[in-house]
């Protein structure tokens, strides 16, 4: 067996989950597991934090063999997650070789649904969250417009190649911008229903998640982490709307 | 408890919202439809909670319990990571409503409502946490306790005993 070639296979594997939004236990335990497939290990360790993985690997009477990654930009894609998934499942159960298990995770696609499908979802979850939150027809509507115009924000600053926090920022600034907008023309939507529908998509459900399951396995590092990312884009959103109050609200409202 | 036509359409919105939402986060084809019932129960357990007359978080509270116990068995089931279902699941009470109150009355110069809608935003999330944790584990200890040593050491002692007492 070609202990680089693991080595390679299993970082390349870590930094796929890692990038796309996986847990940190989930990560090292893959890893692990995937390392631990060698013969006579010596030493096999892994260690992942939230920005980055750490792996060594030395087989008796062979050199240390040892990798470092660095993460920085981090997304949620599941369909990824789930591919490293199964695939580093039928590695370790033996029923595909290293190579093939390498040449797969190369191979996965890095998006599932076409743009238009995703900025169409991000229209559903604006309309969707406006249904649920009790809005009338009226409201529902006006949430959809801003949930287009959400999405037109979403492109400028993907072409604009904005950070995560001036991205957050400026889109719910854009939703308090176009929601008040709206409001000036149509006089009984309710302000509170668009706005808190609208920023759905924005707001930090999966930080959370992970933040609770990370600490729970005891990754307090990724876990404290994971919190902070959660109140930052909170904070982004509480700005973006303020701004977006403070910039047309007075003439409106 | 009544289910009300009103509070249909609020679930199907709820369905709809999720399985957007799991389309936005690349969830594959054959996985958004449960995600999106996933989220439809949340919604459903987190307004019978308030018609019931409890609290925001209490609602919050029981409907992330909820989500986090159907993902765990969805994940047995399916064979998938649990976080595919409770990302998208957690999401109808997950408090954006109390983080844009908190802004608007702080530009309202109103502090007091704003105060109470930041503690509301902050224990929200605290309880969608705690629910989180609790399921995961109790799974984790169902899974992973040597719940058959423990059955099999107790039943041979037992047996010892007999033995010795004869």
């Amino acid at each position: 067996m070609d202990k680089q070639l693991l080595m390679k296979t299993a970082a390349l594997a870590g930094e796929i989950m890692l990038s796309s939004g996986a847990e940190t236990y989930r990560v090292e335990n893959t890893m692990y597991l995937m390392l631990h497939t060698a013969e006579n290990i010596e030493l096999a360790e892994v260690f992942v934090i939230m920005t980055g993985i750490t792996a060594t690997l030395k087989i008796q009477n062979e050199d240390t063999i040892s990798v470092v990654k660095r993460v920085n930009n981090r997304s949620t894609n599941m369909n990824r997650i789930l591919e490293v998934n199964s695939i580093s499942r039928a590695y370790c159960g033996k029923e595909i070789s290293l190579d093939e298990a390498y040449s797969k995770l190369t191979k996965i696609k890095r998006r599932v649904y076409s743009n238009l499908e995703n900025r169409l979802a991000v229209i559903g979850i604006c309309t969707g969250f406006a249904i649920f939150f009790g809005g009338d027809i009226g409201d529902v509507l006006a949430t959809s417009a801003v949930g287009v115009f959400l999405t037109l924000c979403i492109t400028i600053g993907e072409k604009l190649h904005f950070q995560p926090f001036l991205q957050n920022v400026f889109n719910s600034f854009g939703i308090a911008f176009f929601s008040i907008f709206l409001r000036a023309f149509f006089a009984n939507i309710n302000l509170d229903i668009v706005i808190i529908s609208s920023i759905m998509p924005l707001v930090p459900g999966v930080a959370i998640t992970n933040a609770v399951r990370d600490s729970l396995q005891g990754d307090y590092i990724s876990g404290c982490a994971r919190i902070l990312e959660a109140f930052l884009i909170a904070a982004a959103i509480a700005i973006g709307i303020g701004l977006g109050i403070l910039s047309i609200g007075n003439i409106v409202i | 408890m009544e289910i009300t036509l009103s509070m249909i359409i609020k679930i199907s919105g709820a369905f709809l919202s999720i399985l957007a939402f799991s389309i936005y986060l690349e969830t594959p084809g054959k996985h958004i439809l449960k995600a999106g019932l996933v989220g439809a129960i949340g919604g459903f357990v987190y307004l019978t909670a308030l018609q019931f007359q409890k609290g925001d978080v209490l609602a919050s509270f029981l409907s992330a319990l909820t989500v986090a116990l159907i993902s765990h068995i969805f994940a047995r089931i399916y064979k998938t990571p649990v976080t595919l279902f409770l990302v998208a699941g957690i999401l109808p009470t997950v408090p954006g409503a109390g983080m844009y109150r908190m802004v608007y009355f702080l530009l309202l110069e109103d502090e007091t409502k704003a105060g109470y809608y930041m503690i509301q935003t902050l224990e929200i999330a605290g309880a969608i946490a705690l629910a989180i944790f609790l399921i995961d584990s109790i799974f984790r200890a169902a899974q992973k306790g040597n719940w058959k040593d423990l059955f099999l050491k107790h039943k041979l002692e037992r047996k010892s005993k007999k033995v010795s007492l004869k």
